[in-house]
């Protein structure tokens, strides 16, 4: 595998290209979402083979590991680390989670409620989960009893997207083009957000939080849109060439969308500018993830394909 | 019963008899290969995939191809863009609705399997010819495929004359295809019965049972390919002879071959008088005056047709009706684009002026096309005022001009034409660069946002080449493409509806619907129609001279035996309402009372009105078309139950039959024997003396020795009735 440096120009990163660490055969499912362990030595990908656990950083597979669900569509460590929750589903039949232990991938339960796949989950605490699917439905589960705590309906299509905001609130978004904010603890709904003109894909939390906690929601009207959502503000959107599939911030002002033709796009969330946009893999990147430590961003998407890209220092 | 059919002739490609021994007898061409990919083939998705879901119905207009889709999953409608389909199939949702580990668990099976709860029912089993290739596309890999291009279809028989109602024929459809690749495609195509009251269609077996007489359309669709297959019926069992009937010229001779086929008697030629008030109701809008009585006084029809083609008459009818078919009426709203009565009134009297001097169709379309200027100054330059948007101007402009219904392709590729959504935004584009106001002119930064990529459109010759992108006005170069003599619209969507307007329907119906799939009733006939008005520098006075001289024109509207349940094959000629305008003004010459319009000078006709606006309760009443919209087949804002009732008792005839000063009024002050008035009403009213039986009727009613008020009163409701009856309401 070889790095190739990039030429970077806004003088902020630049980006290596570290290769196609995975193409496989064309009969291979989408890689659907991704995410690294927190200790950052692991990559975890899923798709409907299963979840796929690659060394890092050279994304050598180590593991895969059957889930119950055909479809798989989130993927995401516990606060602690040692639990990894797998969202996913049988289609138009039932949603669920279930939760593996690690390092060992040992299923430890399967929560089941959702009436078609779940799409994404986010841990609300230790021993909360929120799960958001296609039968609209925002569930929020005690892990503890392994049941639902709550669930939060609103949303008039499916929901696809699900982020979790200081003092328990809870931001959702969906194909009803609508992003909602949810009082965490009671259930209730905040507040609706309508701006977008197509489904949204995908939602992910600023790292750095000034006043007010924001958000970035990437959809198919091809427009990314800054929020903030407690106070029910849009602050400004970019509208890119390509519809963004999954975004996930680098810091407090830059952020990196997988996109519908198969490139990365870096933006400057601050002036809402497009400084980079870099093929990665053919066919759609359906998931982008960030290092927890160096940076480096991995893209997985059709074919099961995954590329990773690093970002170097700061200059 | 099965029938002994004989086979008549030997039958050119696609025009075939009914053999209903025969009915499984499907042969494909030479080196055509024959159902679905084998084995080891590679499953096409744009070719094998996609028109499969079409004959499932997965992609109708009812089911997942609606514009906003259906239970989350959007296909374009009747696959117009595979590409798309294939993104939402596949990609889409994390690709969950295809299952790669286990092809059979996908959704895109499980659903029309109905293993899982589907809407739209069971359409496919296990191991059949649909489920196959399904899940074998999925083994490959469920790749995007498109291995060629279709060229075109051919369907057998594409025109059948069957002999008698419940007959059984088998359909066969071929592909063809770009690498020289011919398939007979029948297992993918799916056929529609236009009418399924009269032909039970088996899409599965490809098998059409026509359920009774007369001519019948099933519409075959593969892919993006629609084709009509023509079924015909004759009507009666006996062959009819008509070999001596008389053939004035072209039209006749169409007219005839398809009433031979269907075995349909037409009904004899009318008399002088009954052809004179049918040509000058035609021609002019009038009842023939008293100078044209009889009609006996001409040399031949052809001058009485000639005489009044060149009348100042005939030009303030043509002119209404074109004012009608561009819409003209003043329009004053503070928040749209408006046509001010001067801007109306211009246009009105350009649109006469150019039928005055005879100029041609295309000449004037081309005019009206390119115009810019001040519309209350420059007439044509009204046409651009009455739209709301650029994309209600393309409508228009493809209703007037084309006789399509484009407007289909502004949200998805139009399901029974060719038209694409390139087309219509391409289109869109061009007026996209006029200022939509008073003064029409090129607004630079004018463009249209093409819903499909969020830019903007690039300007389009439907179905053809894109403009260079520095085009700043591409009406020319569309007017261009629109009058030349080889445009397939243009000149067949004016002479069918000049043919509609004197055979009372189009051999297109409806007359802005001109689509492969809406073929016309005598497509030879339309055919040559359209190239006789372009050799003849498309006149509209010769295209209607030719027809008005037809034998075909000449028949009675009353039917014979054998023809009566004809309404679109000529046999007899159709009644024809009289338009509001045209009855207004003959209710007023009958009466003898003019009616007021607007502001309009008195005596004003109402053909001659300007302004479509202009203010009228008798035309309200009377129905006349908002031209707001479309006029062309619109219901009448006040329907004929209300105006039904407003000529039984209302203001419009009431207070006029007996008013003072008419002719009524006037007859009985110069002591004018009631049976003279009664042969003179029906004279300026039905161009006719009264029959024996219905002088016999009137006398009756009449008593010389009843008091003269009474007598008045009884001639009052005479006159009602004369002008309420349907020989007075319609031209027949």
């Amino acid at each position: 595998m070889t790095n190739r440096p990039l030429d970077w120009p806004f003088g902020l990163f630049s980006l290596l290209a570290l290769g196609v660490a995975s193409l496989l055969a064309g009969q291979e499912p989408p890689i659907t979402d991704l995410t690294f362990a927190p200790d950052g030595q692991s990559l975890v990908a899923c798709s409907q083979r299963g979840l796929h656990i690659y060394r890092w950083p050279d994304l050598e597979l180590q593991q895969r590991v059957d889930v119950a669900a055909d479809n798989l569509h989130a993927v995401r460590f516990s606060p602690d680390g040692n639990r990894l929750a797998v969202g996913g589903g049988n289609p138009a039949e039932e949603g669920s989670v279930e939760i593996f232990s690690w390092p060992d991938y040992r299923s430890l339960t399967k929560l089941s409620g959702h009436d078609d796949s779940v799409l994404a989950i986010e841990w609300a605490g230790p021993q909360q989960l929120v799960s958001v699917g296609l039968d609209r439905q925002v569930i929020s589960w005690d892990l503890s009893r392994g049941e639902p705590q709550a669930t939060l309906q609103g949303h008039s299509r499916g929901v696809s997207a699900i982020g979790i905001l200081p003092d328990n609130q809870w931001v959702t978004a969906g194909h009803d083009r609508s992003v909602r904010v949810w009082n965490g603890k009671s259930g209730a709904l905040v507040r609706t957000l309508n701006q977008h003109n197509g489904s949204v894909h995908a939602l992910a939390t600023c790292p750095a939080t000034v006043n007010q906690p924001m958000i970035a929601t990437a959809a198919e009207d091809r427009s990314i849109r800054f929020w903030q959502p407690t106070i029910g503000r849009m602050m400004r959107y970019i509208r890119l060439e390509s519809v963004p599939l999954d975004v996930t911030w680098i810091d407090g002002s830059h952020l990196v969308a997988a996109c519908a033709d198969g490139q990365i796009r870096l933006v400057d969330t601050d002036q809402v500018t497009l400084m980079k946009t870099m093929p990665a893999i053919d066919g759609w990147a359906y998931a982008v993830a960030r290092h927890p430590q160096d940076g480096t961003v991995v893209v997985g998407g059709s074919h099961g394909q995954l590329k990773s890209l690093s970002l170097p220092s700061e200059e | 019963m099965k029938l002994v059919l004989a086979i008549l002739t030997a039958t050119a490609i696609g025009l075939g008899f009914w053999n209903p021994g025969d009915t499984n007898d499907r042969s494909i061409p030479a080196g055509a290969t024959h159902g679905p990919p084998g084995d080891g083939e590679v499953v096409d998705f744009k070719n094998d995939l996609i028109p499969m879901f079409t004959k499932l119905g997965c992609n109708a207009g009812k089911c997942h191809g609606s514009a906003i889709g259906r239970g989350d999953f959007k296909l374009s409608l009747y696959g117009g863009t595979p590409r798309a389909d294939y993104d939402e199939i596949v990609r889409k949702l994390g690709g969950r609705r295809v299952n790669f580990n286990a092809p059979s668990s996908s959704l895109l099976f499980q659903k029309p399997a109905e293993y899982v709860e589907h809407g739209g029912g069971t359409l496919l089993t296990d191991g059949d010819q649909h489920a196959e290739p399904l899940l074998r596309w999925i083994r490959q890999g469920a790749p995007y495929k498109e291995q060629r291009q279709l060229t075109k279809i051919e369907v057998t028989p594409s025109r059948l004359v069957a002999h008698a109602p419940g007959e059984k024929t088998t359909l066969q459809v071929t592909a063809h295809y770009d690498d020289g690749q011919v398939r007979d495609v029948t297992h993918l195509t799916q056929f529609v019965a236009e009418d399924p009251t009269a032909v039970s269609v088996d899409s599965e077996q490809a098998t059409a049972v026509v359920a009774r007489s007369g001519r019948h359309i099933v519409i075959a669709r593969y892919a993006t390919e629609v084709v009509p297959i023509e079924i015909m019926v004759p009507v009666t069992d006996s062959v009819v002879d008509l070999s001596s009937e008389p053939r004035h010229n072209e039209v006749d001779e169409q007219v005839i071959k398809v009433l031979t086929e269907l075995r349909l008697p037409p009904s004899p030629a009318v008399d002088d008088r009954t052809f004179l008030r049918r040509i000058t109701l035609d021609l002019t809008g009038r009842l023939p005056t008293s100078g044209r009585a009889t009609g006996s006084e001409y040399q031949n029809r052809e001058a009485m047709v000639d005489e009044l083609l060149a009348s100042e008459e005939f030009v303030h009818f043509y002119t209404l009706k074109l004012a009608k078919l561009l819409r003209i009426q003043s329009k004053i709203d503070k928040n749209k684009v408006t046509t001010t009565p001067e801007a109306a009134r211009a246009f009105h009297d350009w649109l006469a002026s150019q039928l005055r001097e005879g100029v041609g169709y295309d000449q004037m379309a081309r005019t009206i096309l390119t115009a810019t200027g001040d519309s209350s100054k420059y007439g044509p330059a009204t046409f651009y005022t009455s739209a709301e948007d650029p994309r209600l101007q393309t409508e228009f402009v493809t209703e007037v001009f084309m006789a399509s219904r484009m407007k289909c392709a502004n949200c998805h590729n139009h399901p029974l034409d060719k038209w694409t959504q390139d087309d219509f935004h391409g289109l869109t584009a061009m007026f996209s660069k006029l200022t939509r106001s008073q003064v029409i002119r090129i607004n630079p930064i004018g463009k249209n946002i093409h819903p499909n990529t969020g830019e903007a459109a690039a300007m389009k010759i439907p179905g053809g080449t894109i403009l260079p992108a520095e085009t700043q006005d591409g009406r020319q170069a569309f007017a261009d493409w629109l009058t030349a003599r080889e445009n397939r619209y243009f000149a067949k969507a004016i002479v069918n509806r000049l043919w509609k307007s004197l055979m009372g329907r189009g051999l297109v119906e409806p007359v802005d619907d001109f689509r492969s799939t809406n073929p016309a009733s005598h497509p030879a006939l339309l055919d040559q129609l359209a190239q006789d008005f372009i050799q003849h520098g498309y006149d509209l006075r010769h295209t209607l001279k030719t027809i008005a001289l037809s034998s075909t024109y000449g028949r009675s509207s009353n039917p014979v035996e054998g023809n009566e349940a004809d309404d679109r094959f000529y046999s007899h000629m159709v009644r024809k309402p009289l338009e509001p305008e045209v009855l207004a003004d003959a209710i007023s010459d009958v009466l003898g009372v003019v009616d007021q319009y607007g502001d309009e000078l008195p005596g004003t006709r109402a053909v001659q009105l300007r302004d479509g606006a202009i203010r009228s309760d008798a035309l309200d009443i009377l129905g006349r078309c908002n031209r707001t919209n479309s006029c062309e087949g619109a219901p009448s804002p006040t329907g004929p139950l209300a105006q039904k009732l407003h000529l039984f008792n209302g203001a419009l005839l009431n207070g006029r039959i007996g008013a003072s000063g008419g002719r009524l009024d006037r007859l009985i002050e110069t002591n004018r024997n009631p049976l003279e008035i009664v042969r003179e009403f029906y004279q300026v009213a039905l161009n006719r003396a009264p029959s024996e039986e219905e002088i016999k009727l009137v006398s009756r009613w009449l008593d010389d020795q009843q008091p003269a008020a009474s007598q008045r009163e009884v001639l009052e409701d005479f006159v009602w009735s004369i002008v309420t009856c349907q020989e007075f309401v319609a031209n027949h």
